[in-house]
């Protein structure tokens, strides 16, 4: 037999066991046979929050094949057309490899001593002025280092992910909700559910593989009602027996008029509702925890949001919200919610997360498999290293903020640090910290260096022109860039820092279901490319070397203090030593300290290195083993669920009861007007991941959907005279681009509004989004502003 | 040259489904294998991982078939 066919049989045989798995729900998990010299590990997809396993085939250093991991319960073997590429995002030709130093404009090669000395510099000069900006995308490792070293090095919280941008909303209803962050439910919702109900979100293109899923009930001849909730027909709305459009902002008024509609016919769940929930009003100025309210007060209020007034202020006719109410009013089905950005890029975010669980909470469904509210995430380790780890300007790990006394005293034991080292005072939530960045010292910009790692500011913030640009043309500001590749980000920084990406380093991820997820390297970074974690850390010591009073803990340990086997010192500042031990796994046992108060407990890291990942709660069983949690909350399920049924032992009421919220409906803070008429939303596309700095560089991927467009209604087109591929001019108060007009794509916009996506570094939409944000989560709204289009050339 | 594994969810519509199974046997860059129920095992091969994205991109457009799964993929050369 020769290569080729031996190639060929195995790909039979992995496709035939797919094929009987999934046809017969056979869960042998069998596995990609070893072939030819290459050898296989399991790792987490490097891009969206859905965390599929793969397996990565390696040869001769380098991935040569990716499959689906069978036994993987998230993908169950299946990949998405993303995934199936993401062995390629590691070989774009452009890979940084040296890091680069701005001289007389210009970026030049330097060496890695000279860039940690640069850094050092910066730090030292300026601390209060220097900030950390990252992501969703670090592993929970590098998240925890970077906090780590601002919040109990550096001191000064200055410290915030590019997550403040996609699923801020969805912790701070969560927190308001259920005084502590994250779904209960998980995505064994989607096989128990007779209900999905999309509220903004369009998981054919962006949670495929969970989508999938759900279609794939209806091909084995179950029943699952799929509603679409939405401002444009979307590939999934095809899927869907109904779909429902509504006025941009008009779901606040949709989901009140559910609750009114549960109310006025009594269809509501008076037991739950007495037995798990208090009710709440917000106050002015906004808290997440509010003010109480009674049911009587929470009618009172609900009773203007009537069918009538829904329809006037979303569009949406009494009949299909009396079908939505009709849904929830029903305890004999099971009804999940899923939500993304939708919900999440919204001037009143927490407030339309409040009310969705608000309905499920009013209606009792909760707390069955499949009756659950369930917040997506976009990025793969958002809940991991950003909700978790608590890489947020106000947080500390596991739950923990840095205003609260106790907090700081529980980190500072864990971190073995003096009392009082913690600041008490948050740093800039995101907007806040670009904006500073982007203003002059003298008139309040006190940020004067940011280092941002594992994501691209410069095409994923809003209103660019505002909160970026500026910075690049202000003496005394610095941009410190690590990333993979010459994003937009990195080629207009002043320092720029080569990274090794995904299996090229040891990595922890966590998903949108609570699954913490682990791998290992499995093939060298090129040229100088070193992990992210590591780079942390050699600055840490740099500083440190410098004199930095706080890279010591209170016994004059060096903060990253790291041991071998024998528990001898290893300094893993050397990048020739980086890799004699384990750092992951060493950093991962310190953070796990932090994360029983508030029940996530994590297993140790061993135990992650045996499974496809755990979703926390992960509780020790007398046996030894580890047994993860799939339904919180839930005494059937949760172990620290014990006193009844349904147990919110996080109850911001201190009665482990949930809160259900009254919110208004509220305009959006820009809505289209006769100067610049229509709605703007942004979005992803299927092919591509966020501003396209590792999809772009996959040919496949790039040659399916090469470059941005403006999605319009053709009665809108017509009107303006504008033809299918023309180029137009799109432009809003705050800038502008120049976009071929897409007519009859895959989504559909309504009269009156656009769709553009902003996976495209040349065609930047954020130049013309706004910045404008929730009051509580600091997430600015990319689905709705204002803007006019016209035909090139055209006045 | 690219070969990928994948799973063909077919029509449950039995003239439908033989005909999309005769057009499928017909082409000479895939190998099928035994159907479960409605699931085809299959083998694709292409020049060029482009070629082959194309090619799954085709088969999900081909008459009676509703869906396809990627399972695995050999960059070959491309890697």
């Amino acid at each position: 037999m020769d290569r080729r066919d031996f190639i060929k049989a195995t790909a039979m045989a992995t496709a035939a066991a797919a094929a009987a798995r999934l046809a017969l729900h056979d869960d042998a998990g069998a596995q990609p046979r070893v072939a030819d010299g290459v050898t296989w590990d399991k790792a987490p997809c490097r891009f969206c929050g859905t965390g599929c396993h793969v397996q990565v085939g390696v040869k001769g250093g380098k991935v040569v094949a990716i499959a689906g991991d069978q036994k993987a319960d998230v993908n169950k073997g299946l990949l998405c057309v993303k995934g199936y590429h993401v062995g390629l995002a590691l070989y774009g030709k452009d890979r940084l490899t040296r890091p680069l130093l701005r001289r007389n404009g210009k970026l030049e090669p330097i060496t890695w001593e000279q860039a940690l000395d640069v850094v050092a510099d910066r730090v030292m000069a300026n601390p209060a002025g220097f900030a950390i900006y990252g992501s969703g995308q670090w592993t929970i490792p590098e998240g925890y280092a970077a906090q780590k070293l601002i919040k109990a090095g550096i001191g000064n919280n200055q410290i915030d992910p590019n997550a403040r941008l996609c699923m801020a909303s969805a912790v701070t209803g969560f927190l308001s909700t259920y005084g502590v962050d994250e779904p209960a439910g998980c995505y064994d919702d989607l096989d128990h559910c007779d209900v999905v109900l999309m509220w903004g979100n369009n998981p054919a293109e962006m949670h495929p593989v969970l989508f999938s899923r759900i279609i794939d009930r209806r091909s084995r001849g179950e029943k699952v009602v799929l509603v679409d909730l939405t401002t444009r027909r979307t590939r999934t709305s095809g899927f869907c027996d109904r779909t429902i459009l509504f006025e941009p902002q008009g779901d606040l008024a949709i989901a009140n008029g559910i609750a009114h509609l549960l109310l006025e016919r009594g269809t509501w769940d008076r037991g739950f509702v007495e037995a798990f929930c208090n009710f709440r009003k917000p106050t002015s100025p906004p808290t997440l925890d509010g003010q109480a309210m009674t049911f009587d007060e929470y009618r009172r209020e609900m009773a203007a949001y009537t069918p009538a007034r829904v329809q006037e202020l979303a569009g949406v006719a009494p009949a299909d919200l009396a079908y939505l109410a009709d849904l929830f009013g029903n305890r004999a089905l099971r009804i999940t919610s899923l939500w993304c950005m939708g919900m999440n890029q919204h001037t009143r975010g927490t407030a339309i997360n409040d009310l969705v669980h608000g309905i499920h909470l009013l209606s009792g469904h909760f707390g069955k498999p499949g009756d659950a509210p369930t917040s997506l995430t976009g990025q793969p380790s958002a809940c991991g290293t950003v909700r978790e780890v608590g890489t947020l300007a106000h947080a500390l790990p596991g739950g923990r903020v840095v205003a609260k006394e106790d907090h700081r005293q529980e980190a500072e034991a864990i971190w073995n640090l003096p009392p009082g080292r913690i600041s008490a005072k948050p740093g800039y939530h995101t907007v806040e910290m670009w904006r500073r960045f982007s203003t002059p010292k003298e008139q309040g910009g006190d940020i004067d260096t940011i280092w941002v790692q594992v994501t691209n500011p410069a095409r994923s913030l809003p209103n660019i022109n505002e909160l970026f640009l500026p910075s690049r043309k202000l003496p005394g500001k610095f941009l410190i860039v690590s990333d993979v590749y010459p994003t937009a980000t990195a080629m207009a920084a002043d320092l720029v820092l080569p990274s090794a990406m995904w299996v090229e380093k040891n990595g922890m991820f966590g998903n949108s279901e609570r699954r913490t997820q682990q791998w290992f390297r499995m093939v060298p970074p090129p040229g100088e490319a070193r992990d992210d974690c590591w780079q942390t850390i050699a600055v840490a010591r740099r500083l440190h070397d410098r004199g930095h009073p706080g890279l010591k803990d209170k016994d004059g340990r060096f903060l990253f203090h790291v041991v071998d086997a024998r528990g001898a010192a290893v300094p893993v500042w050397d990048w020739r030593r980086y890799y004699d031990v384990n750092v992951d796994e060493q950093l991962f046992e310190e953070y796990r300290k932090f994360t029983r108060k508030k029940h996530k407990d994590l297993a140790p890291y061993q135990e992650y290195v045996k499974t496809r990942g755990m979703r926390w709660p992960v509780v020790e069983q007398p046996d030894g083993s580890w047994r993860e949690t799939k339904f919180r909350f839930a005494r059937f399920d949760d172990p620290y669920a014990t006193k009844a049924d349904i147990q919110f032992y996080h109850s911001v009421t201190k009665d482990d009861r949930a809160l259900v919220w009254f919110h208004p409906w509220e305009a959006a803070p820009e809505t289209p007007d006769k100067d610049y008429p229509l709605w703007l939303c942004t979005g992803r596309v299927l092919e591509h991941w966020h501003t396209g700095t590792m999809t772009m560089r996959i040919p496949q991927l790039q040659r399916a959907m090469p470059q941005a467009y403006c999605e319009m209604n053709r009665a809108d087109a017509r009107a303006l005279g504008v033809h299918d591929g023309e180029v137009v001019v799109i432009e809003s108060r705050r800038g502008k681009l120049e976009l071929p007009v897409w007519l009859g794509g895959r989504g559909e916009p309504p009269r009156g509004s656009v769709f553009v996506p902003f996976f495209d570094e040349t065609l930047a939409i954020n130049l013309a989004t706004l910045d404008a944000h929730d009051p509580l989560s600091k997430q600015p709204d990319y689905k709705k502003c204002a803007v006019r289009v016209r035909r090139r050339g055209a006045a | 040259m690219v070969t990928s594994a994948l799973v063909l969810t077919l029509t449950p519509h039995p003239v439908e489904r033989l005909r999309a199974l005769a057009r499928l046997a017909a082409d000479p860059r895939l190998e099928l294998g035994e159907p479960v129920k409605d699931r085809l095992p299959v083998v694709a091969e292409a020049a060029s991982a482009a070629d082959g994205a194309a090619l799954c991109d085709a088969l999900g457009a081909h008459e009676g078939v509703l869906r396809v799964d990627v399972v695995a993929i050999d960059f070959g050369e491309d890697a």
